[in-house]
C-alpha cells in the first residue's frame, strides 16, 4: 500500500498533499521533480497526469492527480484523524473555500510568483530559443499565454494587477471568515486550511506580508498554522533555499511597485 | 425547510433539482427570470455574492455553488448515496465534477449564448439595454465572454474553443463508459447528474451529432433520461420558448458548428 508521490518542493498544490499526507502520518515514497527543467512535460509523466502539473499521487496502484480531488482522496482513504469538518454546513463552506483555488485563485498566486520572482529563474542562462522552448511547454494554452506574457513583462504584465487584486481580495476573505471561527470553515481544523496555508505561505515569501497588518486574523491563522508539525513536514522541510533567496530579495525590490499596482485597483 | 431560489432552463439548476429528486426531497421553489437579471439584485447577492442561480436554503443556512450543494445534499441526506463508496470512485467523480467548473460549464454559456439565446435579450431590449444587462454582470470574465457572445453570436471569438472543448468532453466521457456503465464507474453518482444538463442543452441546441458515432455516450444518456429523476428535475421544467429558439437557431447553425469542430 506504498504511496508514490510526484511533486515539488515549492509547488502550492504539492504543499497541499504533502501537508495532508503528514496530518494524516503517511509516509511517501518521493519523485521531485524540477519544473523548470520541465520533468512534468515529459512524455512518460503526461501518461499518468495528462494535465503535466504536479502533484500526482499513484496509491495502490490507483492513480490520482489535481491537489483538491487527491485531498479529499487521502481524507477518505485515511479517515483519521479526519480533516473535514463533522457537520455539512461547514464541510459546504470547507468546499467553496477549496473550489476558489481551482477556478482563480491558484492562477493568480502563481502570476504573482512569476511576475515578481520566478521570472528571473526562467531567463537565467537561457537563450531567447531555449527560454521560448520552456514557455511553449505548457499544456494548457492559457497558462501558455499568461506565462509567456508574466515571465516576459513581470509586475508590468497585463495579467499583474488582476492577479494582485484576487490575492487582496482572499485576505479580505478570510479574515472576514477567520473572525467568526477559528478555522476557515468554522470551527475544525480542515482541508481548507491545509490548502490556504501554500497561498498565504507564498505572500510572505514574496514579502508581501505588509497586507497582514491591516488583516491580523490572517497574521494569527497563519502563526497557528506555522505551529502544527504537519507544516513543518509538508511546507518547511522541502523549502527550496534559492527561492525563498531569489523571493526575498526580488520581493523587497518589487515591494513598492506592488503598492503602486494596488493603489491603482 | 428547504428552499431553492433557481430557474428552469439553468443547468446548474439542473443539477440540484436532480440530486433533490434523487433523493425524495420535497422543496418550495424560488423562480428566477434570469433575461429580466433579479439573481443581480442586492438582497439576492448578500445569500449569492456571485449573483447566479441557484442557491439552496436548508433551515435558514445558505449554500451555493451547484457542486458543492449537491456533495451537501448527499453528506445532509446520505440515503441513497450519489457518491461511490470507495475513494477511488469518489476521486473520479471529483475529477469530473470539477472540470464543470474549470471550463466547460463557461464554454456551455458560450455555446447556447452565441447559437440561441442572445436573440432572446434583443427581443425584449434595446441594444442600449442590452449592453446595460452585460455591463451588470458581476464576473469580470462572464461579463467579457457575453459582451462577444450576445452582440456577435456566431462571430464570437470565443466560440470556437467552446465547440472543440465539447468534442473533447464527448470522447473523454466515451473513454469513461469503456471502463464502466457509469461516468465514476459501475455506481451512478452525482457526475452522472453533473453532466446530464450539459447533454441536454446540446441536443436542444442540434448538437446531438457530437455523440452519433459513440453509442455508449447515447446509451448513457439514454439510461440517465429513464430515470424518474429526470422528469422530475428536467423534463417537467423545459421551457417551450427557449426550445423553440435553441432548435431553430440551432439547426441554422450546425453546418458551422460541425466545421468548428472538425
Amino acid at each position: 500500500m506504498t504511496i508514490e508521490l510526484y511533486h515539488n518542493g515549492m509547488s502550492t498544490c504539492s504543499q497541499k498533499v504533502r501537508v495532508t499526507l503528514a496530518e494524516k502520518g503517511q509516509d511517501f515514497v518521493s519523485h521531485h521533480f524540477n519544473l523548470r527543467a520541465g520533468d512534468q512535460h515529459k512524455p512518460e509523466y503526461l501518461a499518468i497526469n495528462p494535465n503535466g502539473v504536479v502533484p500526482t499521487i499513484i496509491h495502490d496502484g490507483r492513480v490520482v492527480y489535481e491537489s483538491a480531488v487527491v485531498d479529499e482522496y487521502l481524507d477518505d482513504v485515511f479517515p483519521d484523524p479526519p480533516l473535514k469538518p463533522s457537520d455539512p454546513y461547514e464541510r459546504a463552506r470547507m468546499r467553496l473555500w477549496v473550489k476558489q483555488l481551482d477556478e482563480g485563485l491558484h492562477a493568480a498566486s502563481a502570476t504573482i510568483s512569476a511576475c515578481i520572482a520566478f521570472r528571473y529563474q526562467f531567463m537565467e542562462g537561457k537563450t531567447e530559443a531555449e527560454l521560448k522552448k520552456t514557455l511553449d511547454g505548457y499544456v494548457d494554452p492559457v497558462k501558455r499565454e499568461r506565462m509567456t506574457e508574466n515571465v516576459l513583462a513581470g509586475v508590468e504584465s497585463r495579467f499583474f494587477k488582476p492577479a494582485i487584486g484576487r490575492i487582496v481580495k482572499m485576505l479580505d476573505d478570510m479574515q472576514a471568515s477567520l473572525s467568526e471561527g477559528t478555522w476557515m470553515a468554522g470551527n475544525s481544523y480542515s482541508l481548507a486550511d491545509i490548502a490556504f496555508a501554500p497561498y498565504v505561505t507564498r505572500v510572505a515569501h514574496l514579502q508581501q506580508d505588509w497586507l497582514f497588518d491591516e488583516r491580523p486574523k490572517v497574521a494569527d491563522w497563519l502563526e497557528r498554522m506555522r505551529a502544527r508539525s504537519a507544516y513543518q513536514q509538508g511546507m518547511v522541510d522541502w523549502f527550496n533555499p534559492d527561492f525563498l533567496a531569489l523571493m526575498e530579495e526580488k520581493g523587497g525590490e518589487n515591494k513598492n511597485g506592488v503598492k503602486a499596482v494596488l493603489e491603482g485597483i | 425547510m428547504l428552499e431553492l431560489y433557481h430557474n428552469d432552463m439553468s443547468t446548474c439548476a439542473q443539477k440540484v433539482r436532480l440530486t433533490l429528486a434523487e433523493k425524495g426531497l420535497d422543496w418550495t421553489g424560488h423562480h428566477l427570470n434570469l433575461r429580466e437579471g433579479p439573481q443581480h439584485k442586492t438582497d439576492y447577492l448578500k445569500m449569492n455574492p456571485n449573483g447566479v442561480v441557484p442557491t439552496l436554503i436548508d433551515d435558514g443556512r445558505v449554500i451555493v455553488e451547484s457542486t458543492v450543494i449537491m456533495e451537501y445534499i448527499d453528506d445532509r441526506w446520505p440515503d441513497p448515496s450519489l457518491r461511490p463508496l470507495d475513494a477511488y470512485g469518489r476521486a473520479r467523480m471529483r475529477l469530473w465534477t470539477k472540470q464543470l467548473d474549470e471550463g466547460v460549464h463557461a464554454m456551455t454559456g458560450v455555446l447556447s449564448s452565441s447559437i440561441a439565446f442572445r436573440y432572446q435579450h434583443f427581443a425584449i431590449k434595446t441594444e442600449a439595454e442590452v449592453r446595460q444587462t452585460i455591463e451588470n454582470m458581476p464576473d469580470p470574465a462572464k461579463r467579457e465572454r457575453q459582451r462577444e457572445n450576445i452582440l456577435k453570436g456566431l462571430d464570437s471569438k470565443f466560440l470556437p474553443a467552446a465547440v472543440k472543448r465539447f468534442a473533447r468532453l464527448i470522447g473523454d466521457i466515451d473513454g469513461a463508459l469503456a471502463e464502466g456503465d457509469w461516468l465514476a464507474g459501475n455506481e451512478f453518482s452525482l457526475a452522472d447528474i453533473a453532466y446530464t444538463p450539459y447533454m441536454v442543452r446540446l441536443t436542444h441546441l442540434q448538437m446531438g451529432w457530437l455523440w452519433e458515432d459513440r453509442p455508449a455516450v447515447a446509451d448513457w444518456f439514454a439510461r440517465i433520461q429513464a430515470r424518474p429523476s429526470f422528469d422530475a428535475a428536467i423534463g417537467g421544467w423545459l421551457n417551450e420558448s427557449y426550445l423553440t429558439l435553441m432548435a431553430e437557431k440551432g439547426n441554422e447553425a450546425t453546418g458551422q458548428l460541425r466545421a468548428l469542430a472538425a
